[in-house]
C-alpha cells in the first residue's frame, strides 16, 4: 500500500459498534476508490489514547485519523456544542440533513486551523436513558433519579433542567456504580448499552432520544497533505459513501439491539410526547447560544423545524 | 518487529538493568522509540499528562493516606492487637492476619497496589515488631496485593469485560475462588516460615477477658473497613471515593477519638504519603508514553502471533499463553496490555475452544500475579516503598509466594471448573 | 556557585513540599465533598472530580521532582552493586546524567505541548487546559534543576543521602 492510515477510536472492534463500523466502511470505501493504494490500520479500545489525545495527535501529525465523539470535539471548538443540544433533532433524517448540509460543513471547516480535516459525521445513534427507578415517559419521571452523565456542561445543564440529579462520573466506575446502586442510571446509545452488558444491571430503557450522537470522521491535515492530489480526491469521495453505508448499518443494528435488550430482560418504552421535554430544556438553548454562535444556531434550528 | 519497537525494548532493558530509576528507564526508552519511529517528541508530555488524568488512580493516594493516618492515629495498632489476640496461639498467625486483611480489603479495592499500600503500611511494621523479618513482611504484603484484583470489585475485570465483550458480573464471580485459593496458599507459606524461624511459637491462647478488652479498645478501628465496605456495597460511594472516605474516617478517629494524631503532624504525614504515591503513579504516568509506542508498533500482536505459530497442542499453547502473559505482566502495565492484546487473545481463546469467561479469568489473574513479580510490578514497588526496602530485597523473600500463585494459575488454566463453577451457579 | 546551586535546590524542594501538602489536602477534600454533595445536597457537584484529577496530575509530577533530589525513585540495584566502589560512584553520576537528560527532553516536550494545545478547555468545568498542561514544562524544569544540582554536588553531599528506594 502507498498510504498507511493509523485510525483510532475508543470503543471496541465489535461487529455492531458504530465507531468500528465507521472505520471499516471508510477502509472499504477507500479501497473501492483506489484499489490497493490505502492500508487502514485499526486501533480500537483507546489504544492511541482517549479522544482528547487523538484530536491533539491529529493536529500534531502523530496519528492519522480518528472517529471522535462530538462532545469531545466541542472542548477544542465550542461551536460543536450545537450538535449536543438536547432534543434538537427529532429523528435521524433531520440530523443527517443538518450534518451533511451547510451547518455541518461550517463546523468541520473550523477544525482546519487546528490541523484537522473533518470528513463528515457518522452516526452514534440517539442517546437514551436507562435506570433502575422507573421508566421515563414524561419529564417528571427524570426527577429525583441519579443519572451518571458525561463530564460535559451541556449534559449537566440538560439533566438539571429536567429536574434530575446529574452525577458526573468516570466511565470506568459507572458499571459497578449502577450495579451497587451508587447511581440509579445513565444515558447512552443502545449499542453502548449492549456492548457493556448494562442489561445485566439495569431494568428500564426509555427511548428518550434526548441527544443525537454525532461521530466526527477526522484526518490529520499533516497526513492528508502528504497524499497526492488523486489520493486526496479519493479520500474526499470515499468519506460520504462510507458514512452513508455506516448509517444504514447502524439503523439496522439499532432495531435488532433493542429487541435483544428486551430479550435480556430490560423493560423498554417509547416517549409519546417529546415536545414536553423540549419545552423544559429551552433555557439550555439560550445559555449555550452565544458560545456556539447565534447565526449558526438559528440556521440549524430553521432546518429542524 | 519494527526498528522502533526493537529500539524501545533494548533501551528499556539497558536503562533498567543499568540502574536508571524505573520511571526514567521507561521515559528514556520512550524517547528513544519516538526518535526511532520519527514521531514528534510532544507525545511524551501528552501521554505523561493523560496517564495521570485517570480518576480510578486517585484510589492510590487515597488508600496510602488512609493507611498512614491509621498508622499514626493508633487505629492500625489496635486493629492488629485485636487480630494478634485472636490468633496468637496459631503458628504464623500474624502473617495470616496480613493475608486475611488483604483478602478482606480486596473486597473494597479493585487495585493491587492500593491493597498492598493499605495492608503493607499497617502490617509490615507490626509484623516486624512481632519477630518477622521486614523482608518477609514486605514480600507478603506485595504478594497479597493482587488478591485485590481477583476478588470483586476488580478494575481489570471491568476492562476485560469491555474489551472482550463478556459479562462483567460473571467475570467478577470467576475471580473469587482463585483469589481465596491464593490467600489460603499464602497463609500456608506463613505457617511454614513461622515454623522454620520459630516465630510466635509457645504463646498461650488469649483469655476471654483479654479478647474483650482488645475488642473494646479497637472497635473504632474495626469499624473502618466496615464503613468502607458497607459504603461501597450499600451503594453510597464508589471504590475511589471510598478511599477518601477512609481518609476522613481515619482523620476523625485519630484526631478526636484516640487523640494520638496531632494537627501539627499532618503536613509531614501527607508529604510522606504523597512520596509513596508518586513512586508508583509517576511510573504509571510515564509507562503510558511507553505503552503508546508499544501499541502503535503493534508489538504484543507480533509476539503473540509468533507464539501461536510454534505449536497446535492446546495444553502447550495454554502454557505458552501463561508464560507470555506473565512476561508482559512483568514488564508493563496490565490495563494497557489487556487493551492492546484483547483482540489477539480472544482469537487464540476461540481457536482453542476456551469458554470466554475462563479465558478472561486466566488473563486477569495472570496480570494480577504480574503486579507482584519482579522486576516490574506496581504491588512490588509499593511493597518496597512502604517497607523502605529495595525491590531486590523484597524479591528475595517473594519466591515461595510466587510458587503458590503459579500453582493456582496452573490449576485454573487446566481445570476450568475452578473458575467457572460460581459464574455458572450464580451468573 | 556550587553552594548557591545546592541552596536553591533545597529551597525549591521545601516550597514544592508545601505546595504538595496544600494540593493533596484540597484533592482529598474535593473527593469527600463529591460523596457529601450527592447525599446531603442531593445533587453531585460538577467540578469535584475534575478538580481532584487536575490536582492529582500536578501533585504526582511535583512529588516526582523532589524524589529526584533525594534519589527516592525505585530502581534495580543488582548491576550497580556488582561494580567496585570507585566505579560505582562514577556510574551513579552517569545515571544522574540520564535523569537530567530525561527531564530536559520532558521540559521541552512539555513546552511544545503547552503551546500547541492552547485554547482547549476541560470537559466538565471548561477551565483553560493550559493550567493542566503547564505541569509538564514546570516539573520538567524543576526535575532538571534538581538533577543538575545532584550531578554537580560534591561526593560528600551525595554519600549522606539514601541510595536506593530511600523514602525520606
Ligand atoms: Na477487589
Ligand atoms: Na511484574
Amino acid at each position: 500500500a502507498d498510504v498507511t492510515l493509523k485510525l483510532g477510536w475508543t470503543t471496541s472492534d465489535g461487529a455492531t459498534d458504530p465507531y468500528a463500523i465507521a472505520a471499516r466502511e471508510f477502509a472499504a470505501a477507500l479501497d473501492a476508490e483506489m484499489p490497493g493504494v490505502f492500508e487502514v490500520k485499526y486501533f480500537p479500545n483507546r489504544q492511541l489514547g482517549d479522544e482528547k489525545e487523538m484530536i491533539e495527535g491529529m493536529s500534531f501529525g502523530t496519528i492519522d485519523g480518528g472517529i471522535i465523539t462530538n462532545a469531545v470535539i466541542a472542548n477544542v471548538e465550542p461551536s460543536f456544542q450545537l450538535l449536543d443540544m438536547p432534543f434538537l433533532f427529532g429523528n435521524e433524517e433531520q440530523a443527517h440533513k443538518v450534518l451533511d448540509g451547510e451547518v455541518g460543513q461550517e463546523l468541520m471547516g473550523k477544525l482546519k486551523t487546528r490541523g484537522i480535516i473533518g470528513l463528515g459525521f457518522a452516526e452514534g445513534g440517539f442517546r437514551h436513558m436507562i435506570n433502575n427507578t422507573r421508566p421515563v415517559a414524561t419529564p417528571d419521571d427524570v426527577g429525583g433519579v441519579k443519572y451518571r452523565v458525561m463530564q460535559n456542561p451541556v449534559f449537566l445543564e440538560m439533566f438539571g433542567s429536567l429536574g434530575g440529579n446529574p452525577v458526573p462520573m468516570a466511565w470506568g466506575e459507572t458499571y459497578t456504580a449502577v450495579q451497587q446502586g451508587t447511581i440509579d442510571g445513565l444515558e447512552i446509545p443502545v449499542a453502548v448499552i449492549q456492548a457493556n452488558k448494562f442489561a445485566e444491571v439495569t431494568k428500564y430503557l426509555s427511548l428518550t432520544r434526548h441527544t443525537y450522537s454525532a461521530l466526527g470522521v477526522m484526518l490529520s491535515k499533516k497526513s492528508f497533505d502528504k497524499m497526492t492530489a488523486d489520493q486526496q480526491q479519493a479520500v474526499l469521495r470515499a468519506a460520504p459513501k462510507a458514512i452513508a453505508a455506516q448509517r444504514a448499518a447502524v439503523a439496522e443494528n439499532t432495531t435488532k439491539i433493542i429487541d435483544e435488550l428486551k430479550a435480556a430482560g430490560m423493560t423498554v418504552n417509547e416517549v409519546e410526547n417529546p415536545a414536553a421535554f423540549r419545552a423544559k430544556v429551552a433555557g439550555v438553548y439560550d445559555r449555550f447560544k452565544p458560545r456556539i454562535g447565534a447565526a449558526l444556531f438559528d440556521k440549524a434550528l430553521a432546518q429542524v423545524d | 518487529m519494527s526498528t522502533a519497537a526493537a529500539v524501545l525494548l533494548i533501551a528499556f532493558a539497558v536503562c533498567l538493568f543499568g540502574g536508571v530509576p524505573i520511571v526514567f528507564s521507561l521515559g528514556l526508552a520512550a524517547i528513544a522509540g519516538l526518535l526511532a519511529a520519527d514521531f514528534d517528541l510532544i507525545v511524551l508530555a501528552q501521554r505523561v499528562i493523560s496517564g495521570t488524568q485517570v480518576f480510578t488512580l486517585l484510589a492510590i493516594p487515597g488508600f496510602v493516606i488512609a493507611g498512614d493516618l491509621m498508622m499514626h492515629g493508633g487505629l492500625s495498632r489496635r486493629l492488629v492487637r485485636m487480630c494478634q489476640v485472636l490468633v496468637q496461639h496459631v503458628t504464623g498467625g500474624l502473617g495470616m492476619v496480613t493475608v486475611l486483611s488483604a483478602t478482606f480489603f480486596a473486597a473494597i479495592s479493585g487495585s493491587a497496589p492500593a491493597t498492598t499500600a493499605a495492608i503493607g503500611g499497617i502490617m509490615v511494621p507490626e509484623m516486624e515488631r512481632h519477630g518477622w523479618s521486614r523482608r518477609f513482611a514486605a514480600a507478603l504484603a506485595t504478594a497479597s496485593g493482587p488478591i485485590g484484583q481477583m476478588i470483586p470489585p476488580s478494575i481489570p475485570m471491568v476492562i476485560w469485560g469491555v474489551v472482550a465483550e463478556q459479562s462483567i458480573t460473571k467475570l467478577f464471580l470467576s475471580g473469587i475462588v482463585p483469589g481465596l485459593l491464593i490467600a489460603a496458599g499464602l497463609m500456608g507459606v506463613c505457617y511454614v516460615a513461622a515454623r522454620r524461624q520459630g516465630i510466635g511459637a509457645a504463646t498461650r491462647r488469649a483469655t476471654r477477658a483479654e479478647l474483650w478488652t482488645a475488642l473494646a479498645d479497637g472497635k473504632w478501628a474495626l469499624a473502618a473497613p466496615l464503613v468502607i465496605l458497607g459504603g461501597i456495597y450499600g451503594g453510597i460511594f464508589t471504590p475511589t471515593e471510598a478511599s477518601a472516605v477512609g481518609v476522613a474516617y481515619a482523620l476523625v478517629i485519630g484526631l478526636f477519638v484516640y487523640r494520638e494524631l496531632k494537627f501539627r503532624d499532618l503536613p509531614a504525614i501527607l508529604l510522606q504519603s504523597m512520596r509513596t504515591t508518586t513512586i508508583v503513579c509517576s511510573i504509571i504516568a510515564v509507562a503510558s508514553a511507553f505503552g503508546w509506542l508499544v501499541a502503535i508498533e503493534q508489538l504484543p500482536t507480533t509476539i503473540a502471533e509468533a507464539i501461536l505459530s510454534v505449536s497446535s497442542n492446546p495444553i502447550i499453547i495454554l502454557m505458552m499463553l501463561n508464560v507470555l502473559l506473565l512476561f508482559i505482566g512483568a514488564i508493563m502495565d496490565n490495563v494497557a496490555a489487556m487493551i492492546i492484546l484483547g483482540g489477539v487473545l480472544t482469537s487464540i481463546g476461540a481457536s482453542l475452544g476456551l469458554d470466554p469467561i475462563h479465558l478472561g479469568a486466566i488473563v486477569v489473574i495472570n496480570f494480577a500475579i504480574g503486579m507482584a513479580t519482579p522486576p516490574f510490578g506496581y504491588s512490588l514497588f509499593v511493597g518496597a516503598a512502604v517497607s523502605k526496602l529495595s525491590v531486590e530485597e523484597v524479591s528475595k523473600a517473594l519466591w515461595p509466594m510466587l510458587l503458590v500463585k503459579i500453582a493456582v494459575l496452573a490449576l485454573i488454566t487446566y481445570v476450568p471448573w475452578v473458575v467457572l463453577a460460581l459464574p455458572r451457579l450464580l451468573g | 556557585m556550587q553552594a548557591l546551586l545546592q541552596t536553591m535546590s533545597r529551597g525549591l524542594a521545601r516550597v514544592t513540599g508545601w505546595v504538595i501538602i496544600a494540593m493533596t489536602t484540597v484533592m482529598m477534600a474535593s473527593l469527600i465533598l463529591q460523596v457529601f454533595s450527592r447525599y446531603v445536597i442531593g445533587q453531585g457537584f460538577t467540578w469535584t472530580e475534575e478538580l481532584a484529577l487536575f490536582l492529582f496530575t500536578w501533585v504526582v509530577l511535583l512529588a516526582a521532582t523532589t524524589a529526584i533530589r533525594d534519589d527516592g525513585h525505585v530502581r534495580l540495584q543488582l548491576v550497580v552493586d556488582l561494580l567496585p566502589a570507585a566505579l560505582r560512584r562514577l556510574w551513579m553520576r552517569v545515571l544522574t546524567l540520564a535523569v537530567l537528560a530525561f527531564c530536559v527532553v520532558f521540559a521541552s516536550s512539555g513546552a511544545d505541548y503547552l503551546t500547541q494545545t492552547m485554547g482547549q478547555v476541560s470537559a466538565a468545568v471548561q477551565y483553560p487546559i493550559e493550567a493542566l498542561h503547564l505541569a509538564a514544562p514546570v516539573t520538567g524544569i524543576l526535575g532538571a534543576f534538581h538533577a543538575l544540582a545532584r550531578l554537580l554536588a560534591p561526593q560528600s553531599a551525595i554519600d549522606g543521602q539514601p541510595q536506593t528506594g530511600g523514602m525520606v
